[in-house]
C-alpha cells in the first residue's frame, strides 16, 4: 500500500495552480504542433523540450507529459478534418475520422478521438502504475525472432484493409514496402537503391511522403468540386451537434477499452511503437467488433479503436523507459533526455532509489492526461469551424501548409520535391481506386520486419527452425499459418461442396 | 489528357519498378550467402511480388472504365511548383503571400478584402509557427542574397 | 501587382541591408554580424543534438556571441546532404557543423568526401566504448571472454551503427573466433537484446548504459579505450589483455571549406571558452560520462586527419 500513498502524495505535489496552467499551456502548444503536418511528435517534443526547463522539475515534467500526449491528440485532428495525418498513428484515425467529418459530423469524430485517447492513455498509465517493471521485463522476451513473427502477422493482416479490389490493395502495399527498402540497410549499415543520389542515401523521407500522398493529392482532387457546396449543412456545425449521443458513447466504450489493453502491450515491445498499436487495435476492432465490417465508412468505433490503441501504446512505451532506462523510440529518447535533465535517472533502480520522484512522475502523467483532455475538448468548437471555410479557399491554404511542412521536416527543398511527387502519385492512386493507408503502414512496418528477420537468422546461424523453437514465435507462426491458410482451406472445401455429384 | 485515359499506366509503372528492384537487388546487393539473406534478398522478393501483382492488375484494369481527368487538376501542381520557384528567388514568405493572394484574387475571384484577410491569416500562422517559434531556417531567396 | 512587388522588393532590400556580411574589424579579428546557422546532421534529441544544444546554451548564457545561433537539423541522406551544404556554404563564418567520428566515417567511406571538404574548428570531448555482458552470463571477466572467443565458441555481439561496427571489426580482426554482430539503430535497441538474452555481449558507451551497469544487471568486461574507465565501468582494456585494440570517439565542430581564417580563429576561441565553463563540465561531460578534451582548430585538423586515414585504410 506504500505505492498508493506515494502516488497520492505525488498527486498532492502535482495539483497546484501553477502546474495546471503549465500543463494547459503545454497541451495547447502540443496540439498546435501535432496538428501541423510536417512536424512529427519527435521533432515536436524535441523543439518544445527547452521550454519546460524554465520551471521546477514537477512543473516541467507535467508540462512535458502534457506536450507528449497533446501532440498525439493534435496529430489526429488534421487527419480527421483535412485527411492529412499529423503523425503516422493518425493514419488509422483518419480511416473513419475523415469520412465522419465529410458527412458533416467533424465534432463527433473529434470528441470520439479525444475521449478514446483519454481512455487509452488512462488504461496505459494504470497498467504502468500497477505492473510497470514486470511489463518491461515481458517486453524483453520479444527479441528478433519474436518480432519477426509478430511483424509477419501484422503485415499479412494488412489484407483486411485492402478494400474491394484486393489486387490494387496489394500493389499499394508492395509499393510501400519497396519504398521502405530504399536507404540504409539496417543490417549492413550500407545504402541501397540510392541510384547514385546523395539525397536518396537514407531513402524517402517519411513526413514529406505522408504530407504529399494524403495532403497535396487531396488539393489536386479538390479542383473537381471546388465550386460545389459541401455535402452537409455547415450551419449545423455547432457544439451541440458535435456532442456524442448516449448510444454513441456506449458504442465507443468497448473498442476503446479493448484497444487500451492491446495498445499498452504493444507499446512495451521493442521497436513496435504507437503506429503498430493503433494499427493492430483498429484491425482487432474490424475482426472482433459487432459492426466490424462497416469500419472505414465513418464509424465512431474505428476512431475510438485507433486513438485508444495509439495513446495506450505511448503510455506502454514508458515502461521500458522508466524501469530499464531504454527508450523505445526517438520520442522516447528525447523524453529520456528531458528526465535526465531534471535529475531523474530511469533504470532498474529507479523505483528503489527515487521512489517519491518516480511516483510523482506517474502522478504527473495522470494529471497531464486529464488537463490535455480538458484543453482538447475546449478546442473542439474552434476546430470544427475550419470546415466552414469554403473548399476553394482551402486549396491555396492547404498547399501552403504542405509546402511549409514538408520543407520543415528536414529543412530541405528535397522534402518539397518528394512531397509534390508523392502528391501527384497519390492523386493517381485515388483516381484509379488504390488505397493509400496500406502503402503507408507497409512503409512503416516493413523495415522492422526485414531487420528482425535477418538478425534472427544471424542468431540461429542460418537455421529457419529458430522460428519454431521459441515458444512465443511458434505461437505467432501458428496463428499466421491459420489466418493465411484458412481462406485457402475454406476455398477448397467450398469447391468440393459445390461439385456436382 | 487522352494519354491518361487508360487505367493500365499505374500498374504498368509499378511492374517496371518491381522489375528494376529484382534486377538491381539480385545483381548489386546479393541474395543469400552462407545461410544469411543479403541486402538484396528482401527487396528482390518484394520487387518480384510487385511485378507479379502489377501484371495481374494490368490485366484486370483493362476491363475497367477510365476515370475522368480535368485540365484544372494541373493548376495546383503548377501553382505549387511556381511558388517553390518564387520562394527560391524572393524568399519563402513573400512567395507565400504572392501565391495565396494571387490564387484567391485572380483565380477564385474573391474580393480584395476576403483575399487579403485570408492571405494575412495564413501568412501570420505560418510565419508564427514555423519561423518565429520553431525557427525553421527558410532560405531567404537568391534575389535577396544578391541585394 | 506591380505595386505589391515594388513594396516587397523595398522591404526585402531593407532587410538585406540590415543583415550585411560578417564584420572584419580593423585589427583583423572577426565577429558574426547576422544569425548563425549551426547544422546538426542527426535528429533532434540524439547525442549530437544534445552536444549542440548544450554548447549554444552556454554561449548564450555567457554572452560569448552577440548574434543568434539557430540549429538546422538536416538529416537527409544520413547527414550527407547537410555535410555537403556546409562544405559549400559561402556565408563568411556564419555556418557551423556538429562533427563526430560518426560523421567523418560516412563522409569518407560512403560519400567519397574527405576532411578537406570542411574546416575543423575544434574537438570538444572524447567518448569511449566498452563491452558489457549480463550478470548471469557464463563469462564474467574479460579474460574468460577472450579465451572463449579464441577457442572458437560461438558468441553473438550486438551494438549500434558507426563506431560500434568499427570496434567489432577490430575485435574480429585481433581476437577472431566464431562471432556474429547484430547492428541496431541505437544502443538502446542493443541493450534490449542483451537483456532479452538474444545476444551475449553488447558494445555500448557508458552514458547509455549507466543505470543498467550501476544496478549490476550488466557487467563491464573489456574497454576499448586507452585507460580504464572509473567505477562502475572499471574493467581491463584490450591493451591490458594483450590485444592491439584502442579506439576513442571524438565530438567536435567543423565549418565550411573556405571559412575565412579570422572566423575560424573566432569560433575556435569561443569553443575554448565554452570548454572552460563549469556548465560544460557539470551539465555535459559529467552527466554523459565524457572526457573533456578541447583541441583548437589547427591541431584539431591533424587530430581528425588521423581518423580519416584509418577510415580510408578500412574501406
Amino acid at each position: 500500500m506504500e505505492t498508493v500513498e506515494l502516488l497520492l502524495s505525488g498527486f498532492a505535489t502535482a495539483l497546484t495552480i501553477q502546474n495546471f496552467f503549465a500543463a494547459a499551456f503545454g497541451a495547447f502548444l502540443g496540439i498546435l504542433v501535432g496538428a501541423m503536418p510536417g512536424i512529427g511528435s519527435l521533432a515536436g517534443v524535441a523543439l518544445l523540450l527547452p521550454l519546460t526547463f524554465k520551471f521546477n522539475p514537477t512543473t516541467g515534467i507535467i508540462m512535458l507529459s502534457a506536450l507528449y500526449y497533446s501532440n498525439m491528440y493534435g496529430g489526429s485532428y488534421s487527419s480527421i478534418l483535412l485527411n492529412i495525418p499529423g503523425d503516422t498513428p493518425a493514419v488509422m484515425t483518419g480511416l473513419d475520422g475523415h469520412p465522419l467529418a465529410s458527412q458533416g459530423r467533424p465534432g463527433v469524430a473529434l470528441f470520439t478521438s479525444n475521449i478514446s485517447s483519454f481512455i487509452g492513455g488512462t488504461i496505459g498509465i494504470l497498467i504502468l502504475t500497477i505492473i510497470g517493471p514486470g511489463l518491461a521485463r515481458f517486453g524483453l522476451h520479444f527479441g528478433p525472432v519474436e518480432m519477426t513473427a509478430l511483424m509477419a502477422v501484422a503485415m499479412t493482416s494488412l489484407g483486411w484493409l485492402l478494400g474491394d479490389n484486393p489486387i490494387r490493395g496489394m500493389v499499394a502495399t508492395l509499393i510501400g514496402i519497396l519504398m521502405a527498402t530504399m536507404g540504409f540497410d539496417a543490417v549492413t549499415g550500407l545504402p541501397r537503391f540510392d541510384f547514385g543520389s546523395i539525397y536518396l542515401l537514407s531513402g524517402i523521407p517519411f513526413i514529406p511522403l505522408v504530407v504529399g500522398i494524403f495532403g497535396f493529392s487531396q488539393v489536386i482532387e479538390m479542383m473537381e468540386k471546388r465550386n460545389t457546396a459541401r455535402g452537409f449543412d455547415i450551419d449545423k456545425l455547432t457544439l451541440k451537434d458535435s456532442l456524442l449521443t448516449k448510444a454513441e458513447t456506449l458504442r465507443i466504450l468497448p473498442p476503446a477499452l479493448r484497444s487500451g489493453f492491446l495498445g499498452t502491450l504493444i507499446g512495451v515491445l521493442p521497436g513496435a511503437g504507437a503506429t503498430t498499436g493503433s494499427f493492430l487495435s483498429y484491425l482487432m476492432e474490424k475482426r472482433l467488433g459487432k459492426d466490424g465490417h462497416k469500419l472505414g465508412t465513418g464509424r465512431v468505433e474505428g476512431v475510438a479503436a485507433a486513438e485508444a490503441g495509439n495513446n495506450a501504446a505511448a503510455a506502454g512505451a514508458f515502461a521500458p523507459l522508466l524501469s530499464l532506462g531504454i527508450p523505445g523510440s526517438g520520442t522516447g529518447a528525447v523524453l529520456l533526455g528531458g528526465l535526465l535533465m531534471y535529475g531523474l535517472n530511469p533504470g532498474p533502480r529507479l523505483f528503489q532509489t527515487q521512489p517519491e520522484f518516480t511516483w510523482g512522475i506517474i502522478a504527473s502523467l495522470y494529471v497531464a492526461n486529464i488537463i490535455t483532455l480538458l484543453v482538447a475538448i475546449m478546442i473542439v468548437p474552434f476546430l470544427i469551424k475550419i470546415l466552414k471555410v469554403p473548399v476553394k479557399m482551402m486549396i491555396p491554404i492547404i498547399t501552403t501548409i504542405c509546402i511549409m511542412g514538408s520543407y520543415s521536416a528536414n529543412n530541405s527543398l528535397y522534402g518539397i520535391i518528394i512531397m509534390l511527387i508523392a502528391g501527384i502519385f497519390g492523386f493517381f492512386m485515388k483516381k484509379f481506386g488504390y488505397p493509400i493507408a496500406p502503402l503507408l503502414l507497409a512503409y512503416v512496418l516493413a523495415p522492422t520486419m526485414e531487420k528482425n528477420f535477418r538478425q534472427a537468422l544471424q542468431i540461429s546461424d542460418g537455421s529457419m527452425m529458430i522460428f519454431l523453437q521459441k515458444p512465443i514465435a511458434a505461437v505467432l507462426v501458428g496463428f499466421l499459418l491459420l489466418t493465411v491458410l484458412s481462406p485457402v482451406i475454406r476455398w477448397v472445401i467450398g469447391s468440393i461442396k459445390n461439385q456436382p455429384n | 489528357m487522352k494519354r491518361l485515359k487508360t487505367r493500365t499506366i499505374l500498374p504498368a509503372l509499378t511492374a517496371l519498378i518491381g522489375l528494376v528492384w529484382v534486377i538491381v537487388g539480385l545483381t548489386k546487393y546479393g541474395w543469400w550467402v552462407e545461410g544469411r539473406p543479403q541486402s538484396g534478398f528482401f527487396p528482390a522478393i518484394i520487387g518480384g511480388l510487385l511485378l507479379f501483382v502489377s501484371i495481374l492488375a494490368v490485366m484486370s484494369e483493362m476491363k475497367e472504365n477510365p476515370p475522368q481527368f480535368l485540365i484544372t487538376h494541373l493548376y495546383p501542381i503548377l501553382a505549387a511548383v511556381g511558388m517553390v520557384l518564387a520562394a527560391l528567388l524572393i524568399g519563402f514568405f513573400p512567395a507565400l503571400i504572392l501565391y495565396v493572394f494571387g490564387w484567391l484574387k485572380w483565380y477564385e475571384k474573391y474580393n480584395l478584402f476576403t483575399a487579403g484577410l485570408t492571405t494575412g491569416i495564413t501568412t501570420a500562422l505560418m510565419y508564427g509557427v514555423f519561423y518565429v517559434w520553431l525557427r525553421v531556417p527558410f532560405p531567404t531567396g537568391i534575389l535577396v542574397e544578391l541585394l | 501587382m506591380k505595386k505589391i512587388m515594388l513594396v516587397l522588393m523595398l522591404v526585402l532590400a531593407v532587410t538585406a541591408y540590415v543583415s550585411a556580411e560578417g564584420q572584419q574589424e580593423s585589427d583583423g579579428s572577426w565577429s558574426p554580424s547576422k544569425t548563425v546557422t549551426w547544422y546538426c546532421t542527426s535528429s533532434p534529441g540524439g547525442g549530437s543534438s544534445i552536444f549542440t544544444q548544450t554548447i549554444i546554451e552556454i554561449i548564450n548564457d555567457e554572452n560569448l556571441v552577440e548574434e543568434d545561433i539557430i540549429i538546422n537539423y538536416k538529416t537527409d541522406g544520413g547527414g550527407a546532404v547537410g555535410r555537403r551544404e556546409v562544405s559549400r556554404a559561402k556565408t563568411n563564418g556564419h555556418t557551423l557543423l556538429t562533427f563526430n567520428n560518426g560523421d567523418l566515417q560516412p563522409l569518407v567511406q560512403v560519400e567519397n568526401g574527405e576532411l578537406d571538404d570542411l574546416t575543423p574548428i575544434a574537438v570538444m570531448a572524447n567518448d569511449g566504448q566498452i563491452l558489457l555482458v549480463r550478470s548471469n552470463y557464463k563469462y564474467q571477466t574479460g579474460e574468460e571472454l577472450v579465451e572463449a572467443m579464441e577457442s572458437g565458441e560461438r558468441i553473438i555481439f550486438g551494438g549500434s551503427k558507426g563506431d560500434d561496427i568499427n570496434f567489432y571489426n577490430k575485435i574480429d580482426e585481433e581476437v577472431g573466433g566464431d562471432t556474429e554482430y547484430l547492428v541496431n539503430d541505437s544502443t538502446g535497441d542493443a541493450l534490449t537484446q542483451i537483456l532479452g538474452e538474444d545476444i551475449d555481449v553488447v558494445i555500448a558507451k557508458p552514458a547509455a548504459s549507466y543505470e543498467l551497469v550501476s544496478s549490476g544487471e550488466l557487467v563491464p568486461v573489456i574497454a576499448a579505450t586507452k585507460d580504464r574507465f572509473d567505477e562502475p565501468f572499471d574493467a581491463p582494456t584490450f591493451k591490458e589483455l594483450g590485444y592491439d585494440i584502442e579506439l576513442t570517439v571524438f565530438r567536435g565542430v567543423a565549418a565550411p571549406k573556405n571559412m575565412p581564417q579570422a572566423a575560424v580563429d573566432f569560433w575556435s576561441d569561443v569553443m575554448g571558452k565554452v570548454s572552460e565553463t563549469d556548465a560544460w563540465q557539470n551539465n555535459y561531460l559529467d552527466k554523459f560520462l565524457l572526457t573533456g578534451r578541447y583541441i583548437p582548430a589547427d591541431e584539431a585538423y591533424d587530430y581528425m586527419k588521423d581518423f580519416e586515414e584509418k577510415y580510408k585504410a578500412n574501406m
